[in-house]
């Protein structure tokens, strides 16, 4: 073997070798969000869907927190799964679900409106948790665009290892458990709650300067209807019946989004007034004083939303179909292990 | 552009190559090209104040060399008519005439550092002295202005002084100014070191580029591993100083040392690195500065282009002027001897000092800074002949290991007690502050959690260990046989070292989002 | 070399800055040293406070409405309710950093004596005349103090609202 021939093997072996360790360092310091702050681990569970759905929910915790997959499908034959994460801007909801609908063909696209409020980039640490568990496409990379804080660059997410060097002094066992696999977090992307913190607080929502929802969301909307269409989706609007102060929904808000529902024809259910038909008690159904459901309270709006899905709009009755049945039923016994071991632990 | 930044690695990355692969005639227009690519970044404002420096330079050294030309000229043409007396009296008249040509051009170049930089001190100050409410403009401070304006006054004297040509091409003499690598942090260089080097041609050299690479990786070590780690603590006891204190003061000291060293010296390795990788040597900045023995010999050691710039351009100049020497004979005469020698030398250093701590900030705390290094300097200076009789006493001390590092500690000490001044930014505070060290140091509050001042065991121990390798990597690196020429020599040694060094500086540098990532600490001089 | 050459172009380099320096700084510098504060029982209140040092000397509160920030469950933003004020703090589990203080009736008063119910004038005379700028059916005045501003809410030509928040950069 000649010199030449030599050195440009071993120059190729180093090369391999760095990418090697620069790979592996990475997958240990990036965060797994499987202990806590499990909302990071969402949006990539998606991808392990071995069904496909007729309902799909986007938006931020008042989607992932408020409606259950498997109680849907158990009382209504509904097929679904909430793409849902942490502050997830309506940009994101919209590049999420145009990755979406490039995988599949639900009939409906349920999109919580709170998020609607929001018109410029927010949080980089919001950010990373919805975007990072995009698979590379051309929807994260706008999505990204989108999203970037001042301070963010493109770079860090093509290589997160220059966002989570950082993590060396924070590294604890689940980093090295998680390393190359992790456990789903999440119910058909619902993620449960099982605490119990009653609504004491009567404060409503600071008075605003201007209360008039950005362009940049509207547009975005606008978008998100028109992408739903052109894929033969429905697009439902919708407000989750939680209202807290710090996540107050204003009326002027709800006029505006019902104007625009009323122009485009799409239908929106504000169920703030519904919480009494829904039978929320805000002594049981949440965890956090009223500003999110715990899963009794999901319990009850899936319930009660999946009738009302199911008189409003047009869903095949899934039950009776081997793999959901399956899936679903598998996705239930989960759940009432949960159940039962936070049932255990109190008493 | 930020050293500390993607789009600067980015940058190198093309710059390099492309330096290499055109013509060696064009080598310097790719260099020309790239500086003011660099400094663009800082935006046009700023672009426009390097390039009015630059002319001002330019221009003025033509003036001045022009004008020696029509003066050996004339003096060449008359050489038989006139006397020897009438020769000299024609010199001395055209001497005065370039001086007073380079007064201007010096007023001008200052005056371009100064309108921006002191502006808002001095009209402050005013109006403190005089209850005047003069609004105090907001004007822009261009990167590294303090550099380059010494750097082209530099020269222009130089030019004056007949120690160096002039440069007649604009372009070339462009690069010399605003040469991208030093703008930022310095060193200070001189026209005759630097400009052949920028314009001669040059061959890619593996064993040169990789030491130049290793240089600039470690410079980057002890930037954003030493120093930013080191500021993350030194940020916690200058957040509260009325918490902080105490034995804190003493710590800050100890960590801003390390900080500011870090910050400094690695800006000047990643500079230094970056030349040497395009195959031109720029003087050293430091010399192992903490392992001096006296205030004199640290100031050697320390930042020692800015401090031959002021000894070469301010010290020697006013000591040997005219006034100066009326100044010297006068005070023999009416103060005896002893104070009459040293009154004009003492002069002359509290000036240079003065404007050393001016040149450092527009603030009272540098000009302290600088005047209390003045004193330190002349004090020892003072003590010289009794530290001579000491030492003549017990001759065997000096070379004494016991004795030299306590001459050392001592001289890092008070070094670090005077540079807390740059930490404060507040003369009062500061004083008060080394007060609280002696009566109220609270070494109880040693083994709490507020002690661990921000950061947490890994950090603390990654401090550590970094200031251990750095201090072995100094002290078996000497500036004439640095470590990285003969690890350099060696590629496979070279390429493990580099990636090493690239993967602790990429993990367990503090730098990114939520490090704030500071930049050179030099960066706004 | 012509001496004019040199002469004028170093002239055209100094015009050149001053021309930067002028345009450089740009912004009206109407911003005062120092910060805007709230008094209450001789405890001074300010935006960026770190609210601990001052909990206790404020007193017990009389209500007190707290909220977790998604997945960030120990982030916490909190209105302590003190009758004729209310101080806004967000909490992240280290710190708890003051945020905004708003005056809720005319017991209170604000800098320079200001309180609700006050007539605009008062306001001018108090922090100096400005533009008002209109939002939802209110006029409002924007003050800034160092890294604090003191927004007041003006109807029909009286203070009906007073905040003290920190400066957005």
């Amino acid at each position: 073997m000649s010199v030449r021939l030599k050195r440009i093997l071993a120059a190729a072996a180093a090369i391999i070798v760095l990418v090697l360790i620069f790979a592996f360092l990475q997958a240990l310091l990036v965060p797994k969000y499987m202990e806590s702050t499990q909302e990071g681990a969402m949006i990539a569970e998606y991808y392990d869907e071995p069904v496909s759905h007729d309902v799909l929910f986007v938006g931020d915790c008042e989607v992932y927190e408020c409606f259950i997959p498997s109680v849907l499908y158990q009382e209504y034959g509904i097929t679904s799964y909430v793409r849902g994460s942490a502050q997830q801007l309506i940009w994101q909801s919209y590049y999420l679900l145009e990755e979406m609908l490039e995988r599949e063909s639900p009939k409906v696209v349920i999109y919580s409106v709170m998020a609607l409020k929001y018109g410029t980039p927010q949080n980089e640490a919001y950010n990373r948790m919805t975007l990072d568990g995009m698979q590379w496409s051309k929807s994260k990379w706008n999505a990204i665009k989108a999203s970037m804080t001042e301070g963010e660059n493109m770079l860090s997410y093509i290589f997160p290892i220059l966002r989570f060097h950082s993590r060396w002094s924070d590294l604890s066992s689940e980093d090295f458990t998680y390393l190359f696999s992790k456990d789903p977090v999440t119910y058909g992307g619902y993620l449960p709650q099982t605490g119990v913190v009653p609504k004491t607080s009567t404060r409503e929502g600071d008075k605003l300067k201007d209360y008039r929802l950005p362009e940049t969301s509207m547009a975005y909307l606008d978008k998100m209807l028109k992408l739903c269409r052109s894929h033969g989706a429905e697009l439902v609007l919708l407000k989750s019946p939680t209202n807290s102060w710090k996540y107050w929904w204003y009326d002027a808000w709800d006029e505006q989004v019902f104007a625009w529902a009323d122009e485009h024809q799409v239908g929106y259910y504000n169920l703030i007034p519904s919480d009494w038909e829904i039978g929320l008690d805000w002594d049981l159904d949440t965890y956090d004083g009223g500003i999110h459901l715990n899963l009794s309270g999901a319990e009850k709006l899936s319930s009660w939303f999946g009738k009302i899905l199911k008189n409003d709009v047009e869903l095949p009755d899934r039950r009776g179909q081997a793999d959901t049945d399956d899936y679903y039923g598998k996705m239930a016994e989960r759940l009432n292990q949960l159940k039962e071991k936070n049932q255990n632990e109190q008493d | 552009m930020a050293f500390v930044s993607f789009a600067f690695i980015l940058f190198l990355v093309v710059l390099v190559p492309v330096y290499y692969l055109v013509p060696k005639k064009a080598q310097f227009i790719v260099l020309l090209a790239g500086s003011v690519f660099f400094y663009a970044f800082c935006g046009w404002r700023s672009l426009l104040y390097i390039i009015a420096a630059t002319l001002n330079s330019y221009l003025f050294a033509r003036w001045l060399s022009s004008a020696a030309k029509k003066e050996n000229g004339r003096v060449e043409q008359m050489r038989e008519t006139w006397s020897r007396d009438e020769r000299k009296a024609f010199r001395v008249t055209s001497k005065k005439k370039r001086f007073r040509i380079l007064v201007l051009g010096l007023v001008i170049g200052f005056g371009l550092l100064c309108i921006p930089k002191y502006t808002a001190f001095t009209v402050s100050n005013i109006n403190a002295i005089t209850g005047a409410s003069i609004t105090i403009p907001s004007l822009l401070l261009p990167m590294g202005i303090s550099f380059y304006t010494f750097q082209s006054m530099g020269y222009l004297i130089d030019v004056y002084r007949e120690k160096t040509e002039c440069e007649r091409n604009f372009a070339k003499y462009a690069l010399f100014v605003t040469y991208f690598p030093q703008l930022l942090q310095g060193p200070i260089s001189r026209f005759s070191d630097l400009s052949p080097q920028l314009l001669a041609p040059h061959d890619p050299e593996w064993d040169r580029m990789m030491s130049g690479f290793l240089r600039i990786l470690w410079g980057y070590f002890k930037k954003v591993v030493v120093a930013d780690t080191a500021l993350l603590a030194v940020g916690t006891i200058l957040s509260d100083p009325e918490t902080y204190n105490g034995i804190y003061v003493f710590f800050l000291l100890l960590l801003y040392a390390a900080q500011i060293y870090g910050d400094f010296t690695g800006g000047i390795d990643i500079t230094l690195g970056i030349s040497e990788m395009l195959g031109i040597y720029v003087k050293e900045n430091f010399d192992h500065p903490f392992s001096s023995l006296s205030t004199k010999e640290y100031w050697r050691r320390w930042h020692i282009t800015m401090g031959t710039w002021f000894t070469d351009y301010v010290f020697y100049p006013l000591s040997v002027c005219r006034p100066m020497q009326r100044f010297s004979k006068w005070s023999r005469e009416h103060l005896g001897n002893a104070v009459g020698r040293r009154l004009p030398v003492y002069f002359a250093t509290i000036v240079t000092w003065f404007l050393t701590g001016l040149w450092h900030g527009a603030s009272w705390n540098f000009i302290v800074w600088g005047l209390l290094n003045c004193l330190v300097i002349l004090i020892s200076q003072e003590l010289n002949p009794l530290y001579e009789k000491f030492h003549k006493r017990f001759p065997n001390l000096a070379q004494n290991t016991f004795y030299r590092h306590f001459a050392m500690i001592r001289t890092f000490l008070l070094m670090g007690f005077i540079r807390t001044l740059d930490c404060y930014r507040d003369v009062p505070l500061t004083f008060s502050q080394w007060g609280t060290m002696f009566y109220a140091p609270g070494f109880s509050r040693l083994f709490t959690e507020q002690s661990l001042l921000g950061l947490n065991g890994w950090q603390w121990l990654l401090l550590g260990l970094s200031l251990i390798l750095v201090w072995q990597v100094s002290r078996n690196s000497p500036n004439d046989a640095p470590l990285r020429h003969r690890i350099a020599a060696r590629p496979v040694a070279g390429i493990v070292v580099a990636a090493c060094l690239i993967f602790v500086v990429l993990i367990f540098g503090s730098w990114g989002i939520g490090f704030d990532a500071s930049q050179f600490i030099y960066n706004q001089f | 070399m012509s001496k004019i050459k040199p002469i004028l172009a170093a002239l055209c380099a100094v015009l050149l800055l001053a021309v930067c320096a002028g345009c450089a700084g740009g912004q009206e510098n109407n911003t005062q040293e120092g910060r805007f504060e709230f008094v209450s029982g001789g405890t001074a209140i300010w935006p960026g406070q770190n609210f601990n040092e001052i909990k206790d000397s404020l007193g017990a509160y009389l209500t007190l409405d707290e909220s977790a920030s998604c997945a960030f469950p120990d982030m916490k933003d909190k209105v302590y309710g003190y009758g004729a004020y209310e101080v806004y703090t967000v909490d992240d589990g280290k710190k708890e950093t003051v945020i905004r203080i708003t005056l809720l009736d005319d017991s209170v008063t604000a800098e320079g004596g200001l309180k609700i119910g006050d007539g605009e004038q008062k306001v001018f005379d108090v922090l100096g005349k400005k533009e008002k700028q209109t939002a939802s059916g209110l006029e409002y005045l924007f003050y800034v103090k160092g890294k604090t501003v003191m927004e007041i809410g003006i109807f029909d030509g009286y203070v009906v609202s007073i905040q003290i928040m920190e400066k957005d950069n």
